[in-house]
C-alpha cells in the first residue's frame, strides 16, 4: 500500500491509508486537542473540539473521525478552528458547576494549599504539611500567630457551623516541627553562580531570600536593625509573637543557604549603586513602611507625644520608653491595638484607643480588639482628635465626635466633626499609631544613581506581574510596594519577586501569565447553593486555648497556647474539601485556560442538578462536572458504566445525564482516568493539586506477577493517585483494582518506622546500631556451632537485588543453603 | 511463560487450567478476553470452579480436584488417536514420543470421564479444539501445581503442548502464570536452597569456583532445606535461628499450627517487614523494611521481564531498604558488601548470572529486558525454546495419573480449595491496610454451592464452622454457584481466620509445595 501525502500545519508528513488526521498530526508533533477520542472506539456523541480545516472543505472537519486523504492540507490552529475550539469549551464550562480551587486557597494572598494542608493533618502527616505550607510561606510559625485569617473569611464551613480554624492548624503544624526539630529546611542546591542582595530583612525580604536561596542564587540580606525581623521582631509585639519563635524561624531561613548582613542601612553604609558595582546581578527591595504618618494636629510635636511604630521598635529592642499611668493611642491600625496592648502590660492604669471611625472600618484585626478590650483596653469610636497641649505634668486632648459625611462621588462617606460635640481628656502620654509609609531618604544622597519611580504615596511603582521597578535589575516588593499590609502579604510579594528575578537571572522575558481559569460553586456566600452541604453533620470547631485576661496582663507570654495533637485532628477533619479531587487530570480547564476561554463566572449553573455519589468504594460520581464526553463508557472494559444522556439541545449536548457505576463493575478504576473533567474523580484523592505540581515515577506494581508499569504521581512524599501509560509493555495501561488503588498502603500509619527489639515479652524501639549489632551477635553464636542452624526467607516482594543479597548472605557469611521464600505459597 | 503475556492475543486457542485469571491476574485476563472479542481466539477453561472468565470459553470442563493429569492424557489420547498432533514437530524436536504415547494411551475419554467425571464428548471437543487451532497457548497457574503431584501436572502440560508443536512459537507456549509480583526474580536470584542464582547447580564445581572467587568464600555444598522442610526441622531442633524478609508465614503456609509452633521454638527470629505481620510478632528483633515505592531495583515478572522499580518516596521514619539492611548485618558480621546502589548489586549479578548476563541499570532505564538476555547486545528473549529446546529435545515424560490421599469421607465430606480474591493479596498485609478493599472485601467467607449449603441448613451471609484434620476456623458462608457441589472455596488472606490452618503439609515429592488445592474438610452451620 502506497502512502498517502498530508500537509498539516506546513509540515509535510506520509501515512499509511485508514489513518485519521488526529493520529497524523501526533507523529508530526502536532498536538490536537480531543475530550472524547478512545482509540477503535465509534464516539457516539463527539465532543467536536478536535476540528481542524481543510483547504477546500467549507465545513471544519473532526480530526478523530475523518481519514487522511492524499493531498489533504490541514490547518490544525487557525483563527476559525481557534474560535470554534473556544465555542465548544464555552458550552461545556455552561454545563459545569463545581469548585476548581476551594475558596480557603484562593482567598489566602499567597495561595497556599489550604485543603491539601488541612488533608495531610487530617492524615497525622503534619510534616507534609508543613511542606506544603512552605512552598509559598516560608514564616509559619509568625504567620501562625500573626495572620488575620483571611482564608477563613470565605470557609464554607460557615453555611453549616462555623469556619475552620486554618490559621491555628498552620500554627500547630509549625510548631509541631519546631518541638520535633524536623522544620524541613532542604539543603542548599547547587550554586547558580549569580549573586542577589535583598535589601530589608523583614517578612517580604526574608520570603524573597528564602525562595531565591532554594533557585540556587548567593543571596545576601542587608538589615538596617541589628537583628534580621522587620516588623515581625519590630512591630509586633512579644505576647502576639515571641521572639524566641521568630529566631527559631529566621534560623531555618539562613540555614536554606542566606548570608545576613545586619546593622546596614541602605543610604548610610551602601546604595543601590554599590551593590550592583559589586557583582549582585538582581536587587530585592523589602525595605517596608517604617515611616510614620504625621496626624497634622497641632501638639503633635510635643514631648509626651510618641509615634507607636517608634514605640514598639523601642519595646523590640528591649527597652521600655516611660508613659505615664495615662495613655491615649490614637489610630485604628494594628499598631494601634499593639500599641495599646502593650501599654497594659507595662502597668499603665488607663489605656483607649481613640479612633475616627466606628468598629466596623477599623482596618486592624477584630479579633485582637476584642481580646484588647478583655484586657481592659477602652476604645472610643467616632472620635477625632483637633489638638493636644501641654497642661502642667500631663497632655490636654481636644476631640470632637464625628459622623459620617454624605457619600462623595465615588459613593464613600468620610467622617466630618459634629459641630457641638467636643470634649476633652487627659493623658500623661499620646502614640500616634494612624498608619505608616516607606522610608525613601537614601533616594535623595548623592551617591545613589539608581532611584525607582514612586508614587504619590510615597510606595514604590513595580509590574504587577514583573515585581520590577523602573530600574532595570531592581525589584520590589512588600509594603514598600503595597504600604503597609499585613504579613502573608509581604511573603507572598517576596515569593512572587523572586521568581520573577529567577526569570530575569535565566534571561527569559518577564512574561505575562495566562490567567487560569477557576470555577467556583459562588464566590459569595449568598450565591451558594444550600443543597451542596445538606448532609454534613453539624460539629463546631475546636477553641484556641488562651490564658485568661487578668493574667496574661500581668506579663508578655505568648496569650495563645496553640492546638494538640487531638484538637488539630479534630479540627482539620471538619474541612469540608471544597477544591475539585480531579484538578490534576482536569483536561477542561487546561483547554479553557490555553484557549483563553471568556466564560462569565455568572454564566455558569447557579446550583447543583444531581446528586453527588460516593458509594462506589474508589470513585465519586458527580454528574454536575460531567461534560458527557463518554470517554468513561468507552473507556470501560466490563461493561459497568451506564451512562445516558437525554434531550439533548442544538449544541449537540444532552439536557439531562445519568452516569451510573453498575455491579459489573471490578474497580478497575478505567473510568475515572480517562474522564477529563470531574465527573468522575478518585475518593482517594484529598490533596487537590495542580498537573505541574506533580512528579511522576514509572515503578512496578507490587502485587501479583503480571508486573505492571504503574505511574506514582507524587507530591511531597505521598503518592497522589496511580496510573499507567498506554506505552509501556506488559500491561500497556491497563491495571487492575490493587494496582490503581492499592498502593495507599505505603504511608499507613502501621507502618513500621523504627527497629524493634523483644525485652521481656514486650518491643521496644532500638536504634540501628543495637539493632544490627544483637543480630550479628546472635547470628554468629548459632553460626559458630553449625551454619545449618541458621535458615532464611527471602520475599517475592523483595527486588532482584535484594534476593540476590539475601542468598549470597546466606550462603557467604552464614555458609549455609537454607535460603528459600514463597514462590510455593 | 515460555511466551510474552502480549502473546495471547496472538493465540487462536489458550487454554486455561488451574488458574483464576479474572481474580488473581486480572489484566492478564483483560487480555485474553479481549483476544476472545476482538480476535476470535477460542478459549477452553478447565477448573473444577465456575470461574468468571469460563463464560467467554468455548468449551469448559470441570475435572474433579485433583484428576488433572488424568485429563491431561485423555485429551493428548484423543489427539494421537486421531491423528491431530504435529508429527513433524513430534519428530524433528522432542524425543520418548513412544514411551509416552504408550502411557497415554491407557487414557481413553470413556476412562477419564470416570476418574474426572469430565463427560467423553466435552472432552474430545477439547482436544479436537486445542489440536486443530494453529496456535496454541496454555496458561496454568496453582491451581495445576499445588498439589501432591504438582510436578506431574506441570510435566502432563508440556507434553501436551509439545505433542502440538505449540512450544517456540509465537502464540502458544506453556505459560505459568506467577502469582507474585517478584516470585520470578526471586527464583531466578536462587533465593532457593538448592540452586544458585541463575538456576546454576550448587554441585557444579566450575560454577561453585566462579561465585567463590567473586565472593571471597567457601560456599557450602550441602543442599539446603526447603521452607516447607524447615518447620520440621525446627522442632527438631536443628534449626535454631531465622531471617525472614517480607513473608508472613504464619497466614501463608499450610497447617499453620505447626508453623507457629516452630517459629516459638526458635532461639532467635529476626524479621524485615513493612508492618508488624503476625510472623513479626514472635520475632526477637523487628526491622523496619522500606516498601516498594522508596526504593530502587528491578522486578521479574511472570514473563521473565526484568522491569526497573524506581523511587518515588523517602522512606518512612527510620525504614530502609531491605538491600541495604542485609548490608548493614553483613558488615556487622565481619564481611562488608560495598555496594552504594542496587545497580552495582545488578552489576555482580550480571557477571556471575548468565542469563542476566546484559541486564544492565542503562539499558533498563530504557526498556525493559525479557530474560535470558546472556551479554550487552542480546535484545533479550520473548520466546523460550524457539528453535531448540533449552536441553536440546523436548522431552516426553509418560505420566500417570495419582490419587490424592486427602480424599473426602464421612468425617470431611467436603473437598477445601484455597486461593486468591481479587480485592487481596497473600497474605493481606498490604491490602489489608487499603480501606476501599476492605469495603469491598472485609473478612473472610467460604463459597459453597446453594444445594450443599440446603443440605447442611446453611444461609447465605451465616456463619459456618470448617473443620479439617489439623484444625478449624469460622467464617461466613457466601452461596454460590461457583463452587461445584461437595467443594468449599477460602481465600487465604485473612489471618484472623486463616484458611492455612485447615490445609494440609502433604508436599509435592520434587517441588516441595503443598497441596493448597485439596484438603478434606466438614462445613457445619455455627
Amino acid at each position: 500500500m502506497s502512502k498517502l501525502e498530508l500537509k498539516i500545519d506546513g509540515q509535510t508528513l506520509w501515512v499509511d491509508p485508514g489513518t485519521i488526521i488526529l493520529d497524523a498530526a501526533l507523529k508530526a508533533g502536532v498536538s490536537i486537542p480531543t475530550l472524547c477520542y478512545i482509540p477503535n472506539k465509534a464516539i457516539e456523541h463527539p465532543c467536536g473540539i478536535c476540528v481542524v480545516e481543510v483547504e477546500g472543505k467549507e465545513e471544519l472537519v473532526q480530526a478523530c473521525s475523518t481519514l487522511v486523504e492524499d493531498g489533504m492540507v490541514v490547518a490544525s490552529r487557525s483563527d476559525r478552528v481557534i474560535k470554534a475550539r473556544q465555542q465548544v469549551l464555552e458550552q461545556m464550562l455552561s454545563r459545569h458547576y463545581g469548585d476548581c480551587i476551594a475558596p480557603c486557597s484562593l482567598t489566602c494572598p499567597a495561595g497556599i494549599n489550604i485543603q491539601g494542608y488541612l488533608s495531610r493533618i487530617a492524615r497525622g502527616e503534619f510534616i507534609e504539611a508543613l511542606k506544603l505550607i512552605k512552598e509559598k510561606n516560608p514564616l509559619p510559625l509568625s504567620v501562625g500567630r500573626v495572620c488575620p485569617h483571611f482564608c477563613e473569611t470565605l470557609c464554607r464551613r460557615i453555611l453549616v457551623d462555623e469556619c475552620l480554624s486554618i490559621n491555628h492548624l498552620k500554627r500547630f503544624v509549625a510548631d509541631f516541627a519546631m518541638d520535633h526539630k524536623d522544620t524541613h529546611v532542604s539543603p542548599p542546591p547547587p550554586s547558580s553562580g549569580y549573586k542577589v542582595a535583598v535589601i530589608g530583612g523583614g517578612p517580604a525580604g526574608l520570603s524573597a531570600a528564602y525562595y531565591l536561596a532554594l533557585m540556587g542564587h548567593e543571596v545576601t540580606i542587608f538589615e538596617a536593625m541589628p537583628e534580621l525581623g522587620g516588623m515581625l521582631r519590630y512591630g509586633i509585639p512579644e505576647f502576639r509573637l515571641p521572639k524566641k519563635v521568630l529566631n527559631k524561624e529566621i534560623e531555618d531561613i539562613l540555614r536554606a543557604g542566606v548570608r545576613p548582613q545586619t546593622g546596614k542601612r541602605l543610604g548610610v553604609d551602601f546604595t543601590i549603586k554599590s551593590l550592583k558595582e559589586s557583582g549582585f546581578e538582581a536587587v530585592f527591595l523589602g525595605i517596608g513602611a517604617w515611616q510614620n504618618q504625621k496626624l497634622d494636629v497641632e501638639g503633635e510635636e510635643l514631648d509626651g507625644v510618641l509615634s507607636g511604630p517608634e514605640f514598639l521598635k523601642s519595646m523590640g529592642m528591649g527597652q521600655m520608653p516611660s508613659t505615664g499611668r495615662r495613655v491615649a493611642v490614637i489610630g485604628g491600625v494594628d499598631t494601634a491595638v499593639d500599641t495599646a496592648r502593650t501599654c497594659v502590660r507595662m502597668g499603665v492604669d488607663e489605656v483607649v484607643v481613640i479612633y475616627q471611625r466606628s468598629m466596623m472600618e477599623m482596618p486592624a484585626s477584630h479579633r485582637e480588639v476584642i481580646e484588647a478590650e478583655k484586657e481592659g483596653v477602652k476604645f472610643i469610636f467616632m472620635t477625632g482628635l483637633t489638638k493636644i497641649k501641654k497642661e502642667k505634668d500631663s497632655l490636654k486632648l481636644e476631640t470632637v465626635r464625628m459622623k459620617l459625611s454624605t457619600p462623595d462621588k465615588k459613593g464613600k462617606r468620610w467622617p466630618i466633626p459634629d459641630p457641638g460635640s467636643e470634649d476633652t481628656r487627659e493623658a500623661d502620654t499620646v502614640i500616634v499609631a494612624t498608619g505608616q509609609f516607606p522610608d525613601l531618604s537614601w533616594m535623595e544622597l548623592q551617591d545613589e544613581a539608581v532611584k525607582p519611580h514612586v508614587l504619590s504615596d510615597g510606595t514604590i511603582i513595580t509590574g504587577a506581574q514583573t515585581f520590577q521597578t523602573s530600574e532595570k535589575g531592581v525589584f520590589a516588593g512588600g509594603d514598600a510596594v503595597r504600604g503597609p499590609k499585613t504579613v502573608i502579604r509581604a511573603i507572598n510579594g517576596g515569593r512572587k519577586a523572586a521568581e520573577a528575578i529567577q526569570t530575569y537571572l535565566s534571561k527569559k522575558p518577564l512574561h505575562r501569565y495566562k490567567r487560569q481559569l477557576n470555577f467556583t460553586k459562588g464566590k459569595k456566600f449568598e450565591d451558594l447553593d444550600l443543597h451542596n452541604f445538606e448532609n454534613v453533620p453539624m460539629r463546631l470547631g475546636e477553641k484556641m486555648p488562651v490564658r485568661a485576661p487578668e493574667r496574661r496582663i500581668r506579663d508578655f507570654d505568648e496569650i495563645e497556647l496553640g492546638f494538640t495533637e487531638e484538637t488539630a485532628l479534630r479540627e482539620s477533619k471538619r474541612c469540608l474539601e471544597c477544591g475539585c479531587a480531579a484538578l490534576s487530570k482536569c483536561k477542561l480547564r487546561k483547554l479553557s485556560t490555553e484557549y483563553e476561554v471568556r466564560f462569565r463566572i455568572s454564566s455558569m449553573l447557579k446550583r447543583r442538578k444531581y446528586e453527588i455519589n460516593s458509594c462506589h468504594p474508589f470513585i465519586v460520581i458527580d454528574p454536575n462536572k460531567c461534560i458527557f464526553c463518554q470517554r468513561c463508557k468507552n473507556s470501560c472494559e466490563y461493561d459497568a458504566l451506564e451512562l445516558t444522556g437525554t434531550n439533548f439541545d442544538n449544541d449537540g449536548l444532552p439536557e439531562q445525564i445519568s452516569l451510573i457505576i453498575n455491579e459489573k463493575c471490578v474497580s478497575c478504576g478505567a473510568c475515572v482516568d480517562n474522564c477529563p473533567a470531574g465527573g468522575l474523580s478518585k475518593k482517594s484523592i484529598t490533596l487537590p493539586v495542580d498537573a505541574n505540581e506533580i512528579k511522576k515515577v514509572k515503578t512496578v506494581c507490587p502485587f501479583c506477577g503480571c508486573g505492571c508499569v504503574i505511574e506514582l504521581n507524587i507530591k511531597g512524599n505521598s503518592i497522589v493517585e496511580v496510573n499507567a501509560d498506554p506505552e509501556d509493555a506488559p500491561n500497556f495501561g491497563n491495571l487492575c483494582v490493587k494496582g490503581r488503588f492499592g498502593t495507599s498502603f505505603v504511608s499507613h500509619p502501621q507502618r513500621l518506622k523504627k527497629p524493634l527489639i523483644r525485652k521481656r515479652g514486650y518491643f521496644w524501639e532500638a536504634s540501628w546500631e543495637d539493632a544490627i549489632s544483637l543480630i550479628a551477635q546472635k547470628f554468629l553464636e548459632i553460626r559458630n556451632n553449625d551454619p545449618d542452624g541458621l535458615a532464611g526467607l527471602s520475599s517475592a516482594r523483595c527486588t532482584n537485588e535484594e534476593n540476590y543479597l539475601l542468598q549470597k548472605f546466606m550462603r557467604a557469611v552464614i555458609g549455609t543453603n537454607n535460603v528459600d521464600h514463597c514462590a510455593r505459597l | 511463560m515460555t511466551n510474552p503475556i502480549a502473546d495471547f492475543k496472538k493465540a487462536d486457542v489458550i487454554l486455561i487450567t488451574g488458574s483464576n485469571p479474572t481474580e488473581n491476574h486480572p489484566v492478564i485476563a483483560l487480555q485474553m478476553i479481549k483476544a476472545v472479542q476482538e480476535n476470535k481466539t477460542k478459549l477452553i477453561v478447565v477448573d473444577p470452579r465456575e470461574i468468571e472468565i469460563a463464560q467467554y470459553a468455548e468449551i469448559r470442563l470441570r475435572p474433579k480436584p485433583g484428576t488433572d493429569v488424568a485429563w491431561l492424557n485423555g485429551m493428548m489420547y484423543v489427539i494421537i488417536d486421531e491423528d491431530l498432533y504435529d508429527i513433524s514437530y513430534v519428530a524433528d524436536r522432542t524425543e520418548n514420543f513412544m514411551a509416552f504415547k504408550e502411557t497415554v494411551m491407557r487414557y481413553n475419554p470413556e476412562f477419564v470421564e470416570q476418574v474426572t467425571g469430565i463427560p467423553a464428548k466435552d472432552l474430545i471437543s477439547a482436544a479436537r479444539l486445542y489440536a486443530k487451532a494453529g496456535r496454541g497457548s496454555i496458561a496454568y497457574c496453582m491451581g495445576i501445581t499445588q498439589h501432591a503431584f504438582g510436578t506431574d501436572n506441570v510435566k502432563s502440560i508440556a507434553n501436551l503442548a509439545m505433542l502440538c508443536g505449540n512450544v517456540g512459537i509465537k502464540g502458544g507456549g506453556v505459560n505459568p502464570l506467577r502469582g507474585q509480583n517478584n516470585v520470578q526474580g526471586a527464583c531466578d536470584m536462587g533465593a532457593l536452597p538448592n540452586v544458585l542464582p541463575g538456576y546454576q547447580s550448587i554441585s557444579d564445581q566450575e560454577t561453585v569456583r566462579k561465585f567463590e572467587k567473586v565472593w571471597g568464600k567457601k560456599l557450602p555444598a550441602k543442599p539446603g532445606l526447603a521452607v516447607t522442610d524447615m518447620w520440621p526441622a525446627i522442632l527438631e531442633k536443628k534449626i535454631k535461628g531465622m531471617y525472614i524478609l517480607g513473608e508472613n508465614p504464619v497466614v501463608s503456609d499450610p497447617n499453620l499450627k505447626e508453623v507457629e509452633a516452630a517459629l516459638k521454638k526458635l532461639d532467635f527470629l529476626v524479621v524485615q517487614d513493612i508492618f508488624m505481620t503476625e510472623t513479626a510478632k514472635l520475632a526477637n528483633v523487628v526491622l523496619p523494611a522500606a516498601s516498594f515505592a522508596e526504593k530502587e531495583g528491578t522486578f521479574t515478572n511472570t514473563e521473565r521481564r526484568v522491569q526497573r522499580v524506581r523511587q518515588g518516596l523517602d522512606p518512612l521514619g527510620d525504614s530502609r531498604p531491605d538491600w541495604k539492611i542485609i548490608c548493614n548485618l553483613s558488615e556487622k558480621m565481619g564481611m562488608p558488601m560495598n555496594y552504594d546502589t542496587p545497580e552495582e548489586i545488578m552489576e555482580e549479578i550480571a557477571c556471575l548470572v548468565p542469563i542476566y548476563g546484559g541486564i544492565h541499570y542503562e539499558r533498563l532505564n530504557k526498556n525493559s529486558l525479557q530474560w535470558p538476555c546472556p551479554n550487552w547486545e542480546h535484545p533479550g528473549t520473548p520466546y523460550l525454546h524457539k528453535d531448540s529446546f533449552t536441553r536440546g529435545k523436548g522431552l516426553f515424560q509418560s505420566v500417570e495419573s495419582i490419587l490424592s490421599d486427602e480424599l473426602p469421607n464421612e468425617e470431611y465430606p467436603f473437598l477445601l480449595s484455597t486461593g486468591r480474591v481479587l480485592y487481596h493479596y497473600n497474605s493481606g498485609t498490604m491490602t489489608r491496610k487499603v480501606e476501599g478493599l476492605n469495603l469491598i472485601f472485609p473478612e473472610v467467607i467460604t463459597e459453597i454451592h446453594p444445594l450443599d449449603a440446603k443440605n447442611k441448613g446453611i444461609a447465605d451471609g451465616s456463619m459456618v464452622k470448617i473443620t479439617s484434620r489439623r484444625g478449624e476456623i469460622t467464617t461466613r458462608a457466601c452461596l454460590t454457584k461457583k463452587s461445584p457441589e461437595g467443594i468449599v472455596f477460602i481465600p487465604f488472606h485473612f489471618g484472623e481466620a486463616a484458611a492455612n490452618i485447615l490445609t494440609s503439609d502433604t508436599l509435592d515429592p520434587i517441588a516441595r509445595i503443598p497441596a493448597f488445592k485439596v484438603c478434606a474438610v466438614s462445613v457445619e452451620p455455627v
